[in-house]
């Protein structure tokens, strides 16, 4: 068999340059840490890895609404802790001024107390949530959602949510915890309650009669009141807590996730290494037999 | 003596040949398309009647060593490789393109989607608003630069295709000049060797460009036609290739022959073969198959955004504008068509579209329209109709049969993709309606979800649902008739209006549920969340956008993988083939020294037979006195 010798000079060349190239490809895997540099290194790999990515961004997103929901859920935990200091504050005077023994001067100053603390109740139930929003803003508010009466509960009623996974509320609803909190047989205004006993208590001409019923008309209201706040904090509570668990399922899908893609399109240290090697003495001996073979001549001999 | 003279000098006269062509083989060892030479001896007999001694040797011919059968296999499977070798190396570039996931469209779309977040929990805040807007541009800025790269890889390509038909239409003229000179050589006898390999050498380089068979004359000259049949060089004559515009879709290329009398044959896409075929599949095919999936996604995002901004309300309590615009769907005749008919094409569904662009035909009494990206054919008796979210129109004029029209949909929206939206405050984050449930009811009736259809004149009327019992209830309000009596089971769905709720739960008798417009549009999320939802929607064709993107990625890495090793495959045929031939016509330099000896040793073999002679005539003078 005949063997021309341009076309055999020609064929180890190519050798030469085949191996370099096997070499400098796994020289670049080993650089950029990745076994999949481009769509064609692994169709089905980078398929799946712009799908994995997509969801890293997805869980990325279920992060921060959960922050989101977290840190406006704190808030409403602090406005109605707040709101209950001041209905335990309520109470007392309450109990105090419904105290037949307790004078129409005294009565007054009680009912002045009072007044201070609905005051007070009514800047918690409107209080901002940090973020351009109210903590009781309903389904959407752009100002203050009760009005001065106490009874006006302006944004649409209902809690405003975010998160797609799992949804959470970011605004929870003053109207049924402020101005229609329901009774056994409808509804109240706890600031209308309260202001209906302080304008009793004011009047130093009220009968004691009159005024212990004011009172304890505006107490039972309290109470209702005391009791709504711990029921939404409960709530409240239970949400914390399951967005913990949400949280805990985020990450846990995040760390799947990357393992997922590592595995997909990492490069295999271990096996990369020894394949460079492997292209290395492939290519020294194509060189070192080129070398060698490429001065046997004839014509040394002649 | 003089016959022994004769013997000696043909003899030294054969051996000079000989060792000429062994310097001459060993000169061109390294020459491209050079074929080895050997000389061809023959017995010069004689017919005289002292015993058929024989008068030497004659040197009949110089031939070259060569199979035509094996340069045959070499020309084919070169033209194979390169074809192969030329779409492996376009697609390589195209497949980098993709290679960086985090750079590319889908990241940007995800992107997109992410910024709602913050806009559902602060709907009021400007700063959360407009980096949607700032997402939606950079979505809509990378998709209509993906496009814009694609057409510059096309350009590129077609741009390779020009000096591929200029370095062919150099062959040809080269063969034809070359059958000239063999012409004029064979008349003086012999075989014009280098000739020969010249014509032999062009032939290969032709097929680097594209396919082109060849037939051997007696005389040396080569007909050449393409893989078709159409003739490229024929005698003393070369035909010209030409590259224009395709007549169907101008921004692609075809390639005709001219033939010497000057009648332009097209050429068959198909059947070109050579780096030309590898270039014209790669810019008319792959690059239009990645513009349309390109294109495809940018339209279903686009449409599906934009209909959910119409379904909401701004900050100001308008109905949302659209918040992207892409290219517009032409349709364009063939440069061919003969009829008058203009067609018009408008999206109708953009949750239908396919990556593809259509071709229309006629035949004179109905209509074809085949689906570019997999062929299928549908057949339709008139026109308007509506196929793949798009509705086809006649505007004017009529077809002829035979007519071509191209439909130009998934191609066009990419590289026209704009964002519209500059204000923040014109993003639709709101419903057009809240609903409340009464006060002081006493059942727990609640709305388990509310889904907007459309927003109409009466879409904001209030609407009261007033249950009688726990399972009749009476509705009233603008738009909605007043029905009454109307019975109640959880879980059913009430709709009035443009707006559509589901009821669930257990109300009592007296309990209410009110609809009405939203009043604080600005502070409400529900329409963003809505929006969010998209980015794991269905609204490309059945499957989401990431789910397309994914796709389109898996597709133009398999496309380029298949390529390579469909590449590794020719080129290692083509070697296998060069080997054969090279295996009897290259020069090996080692024989061709152990020749030279031998011709040397037969040289002076024959230079002693000619001084033997030389010694007998003067011996005889000598005797002769």
């Amino acid at each position: 068999m005949r063997i021309a010798t341009a076309f055999a000079q020609q064929v180890a060349i190519n050798g030469i340059t085949d191996r370099q190239s096997q070499l400098l490809d796994t020289q670049n895997q080993l650089s950029s840490g990745r076994r999949v540099n481009s769509p064609s290194d692994d169709p089905a790999a980078a398929a799946e890895a712009e799908r994995l990515r997509s969801r890293e961004s997805r869980l990325g997103s279920e992060q921060r609404a959960i922050d989101q929901a977290r840190q406006m859920l704190g808030s409403a935990d602090g406005a109605l802790a707040d709101a209950t200091d001041l209905m335990q504050s309520a109470r007392e005077s309450l109990l105090a001024a419904g105290n037949a023994s307790t004078g129409p001067a005294d009565r007054a100053k009680y009912a002045e107390q009072l007044r201070q603390v609905r005051e007070q109740l009514l800047s918690v139930a409107n209080r901002t949530d940090g973020a351009g929003g109210f903590v009781f803003g309903g389904q959407g508010a752009v100002a203050a959602p009760i009005d001065a009466s106490g009874t006006v509960y302006t944004p649409p009623a209902g809690t405003q949510l975010i998160g797609q996974d799992m949804a959470n509320p970011v605004a929870l609803d003053g109207r049924e915890n402020f101005t229609a909190i329901r009774t056994g047989s409808g509804t109240e205004s706890i600031f209308a309650q309260l202001d209906a006993a302080i304008a009793t208590l004011s009047d130093t001409n009220a009968t004691v009669a009159v005024s212990t019923t004011a009172a304890r008309t505006a107490l039972s209201a309290v109470d209702r009141s005391l009791d709504r706040f711990s029921f939404t904090r409960t709530m409240v509570g239970e949400r914390l807590k399951a967005i913990d668990a949400h949280e805990q399922a985020v990450a846990t899908g995040s760390i799947d996730n990357q393992a997922r893609l590592a595995d997909l399109v990492d490069v295999d240290f271990a096996k990369t290494i020894s394949a460079m090697n492997q292209h290395q003495t492939a290519l020294e001996a194509a060189m070192k037999s080129y070398a060698t073979i490429s001065k046997m001549s004839l014509f040394d001999y002649v | 003596m003089s016959d022994l003279m004769r013997i000696g000098s043909s003899a030294m006269n054969a051996a000079y040949a000989q060792l000429q062509t062994t310097g001459q083989n060993i000169a061109n060892a390294s020459t491209p398309g050079y074929v080895r030479r050997e000389v061809v001896l023959t017995e010069a007999g004689s017919n005289d009647s002292s015993g058929y001694v024989g008068r030497g040797v004659d040197v009949t011919a110089v031939r070259r060593v060569y199979d035509e059968f094996l340069v045959r296999e070499s020309v084919s499977s070169r033209a194979a490789a390169a074809q192969d070798s030329a779409r492996a190396e376009s697609l390589g570039r195209l497949d980098t393109l993709f290679s960086d996931p985090q750079s590319g469209l889908g990241a940007s779309f995800d992107e997109l989607v992410a910024a709602f977040t913050d806009v559902t929990a602060r709907p009021t805040d400007p700063a959360a608003r407009s980096t949607v807007l700032t997402r939606a541009e950079t979505f809509a800025a990378r998709a209509s630069r993906l496009d814009t790269q694609l057409l510059e890889m096309r350009d590129s390509a077609q741009g390779r295709m020009q000096s591929e038909v200029a370095n062919a239409n150099q062959a040809l003229q080269g063969l034809a000049a070359i059958n000239r000179r063999i012409d004029d050589a064979s008349g003086n006898g012999g075989q014009p060797n280098a000739l020969l390999d010249q014509r032999d050498k062009l032939l290969g380089d032709l097929n680097a460009s594209l396919r082109a068979n060849a037939t051997i004359g007696s005389d040396g000259t080569i007909t050449v036609t393409s893989q078709r049949g159409e003739p490229l060089v024929v005698g003393g004559t070369a035909s010209r290739l030409v590259l224009n515009a395709d007549a169907l879709d101008p921004s692609k290329r075809a390639v005709s022959v001219v033939r010497g009398n000057g009648v332009t044959l097209p050429m068959d896409a198909g059947q070109l073969g050579g780096t030309l075929a590898g270039l014209m599949k790669f810019s008319n095919d792959d690059i239009d198959a990645a513009r349309a999936q390109i294109g495809r996604i940018t339209a279903s995002v686009s449409g599906a955004f934009n209909a959910q901004q119409a379904l909401g309300l701004d900050m100001s309590g308008t109905p949302g504008q659209p918040m992207f615009s892409v290219g517009a769907a032409t349709v364009s005749g063939a440069s061919t068509n003969l009829g008058t008919a203009q067609f018009g094409v408008a999206v109708v569904d953009p949750k239908a579209l396919k990556a593809s662009d259509y071709e229309i035909g006629f035949d004179g009494t109905q209509y074809s329209v085949t689906r570019l990206s997999d062929g299928v054919v549908t057949n339709f008796a008139s026109m308007p109709q509506t196929f793949d979210g798009l509705t086809l129109s006649l505007g004017s004029g009529t077809p002829t049969a035979e007519d071509r029209f191209l439909v130009r949909s998934a191609t066009a929206f990419a590289s026209g993709a704009k964002s519209l939206l500059t204000n923040g405050q014109r993003l639709a984050t709101a419903m057009p309606v809240v609903t409340e449930p009464g006060a002081g009811n006493t059942g727990d009736l609640k709305v388990a979800s509310l889904d907007i259809a459309s927003i109409g004149a009466t879409t904001g009327a209030t609407v009261t649902i007033t249950f009688t019992g726990p399972n009749t209830f009476s509705v009233n309000g603008a738009g909605t008739g007043n029905p009454s009596g109307l019975s109640y089971t959880p879980g059913m769905q009430l709709s009035f209006n443009g707006w559509s709720m589901k009821l669930d739960g257990a109300p009592a008798a007296g309990d209410t549920l009110r609809v009405s417009a939203t009043p604080n549009p600005a502070a409400d999320n529900r329409n963003a969340r809505v929006m969010q939802a998209l980015g794991d929607g269905k609204l490309a064709d059945g499957a989401t956008v990431i789910g397309r993107y994914a796709e389109m990625i898996g597709d133009i890495g398999a496309r380029t993988q298949g390529a390579r090793s469909q590449g590794d495959m020719s080129q290692r045929l083509y070697e296998d083939a060069e080997r054969a031939r090279t295996e009897m016509s290259g020069v090996n330099l080692d024989e061709e020294a152990a020749r030279l000896m031998q011709y040397q040793q037969a040289y002076q073999a024959a230079a002693k037979v000619i001084a033997a002679a030389n010694e007998m005539f003067r011996s005889l003078l000598e005797a002769a006195g």
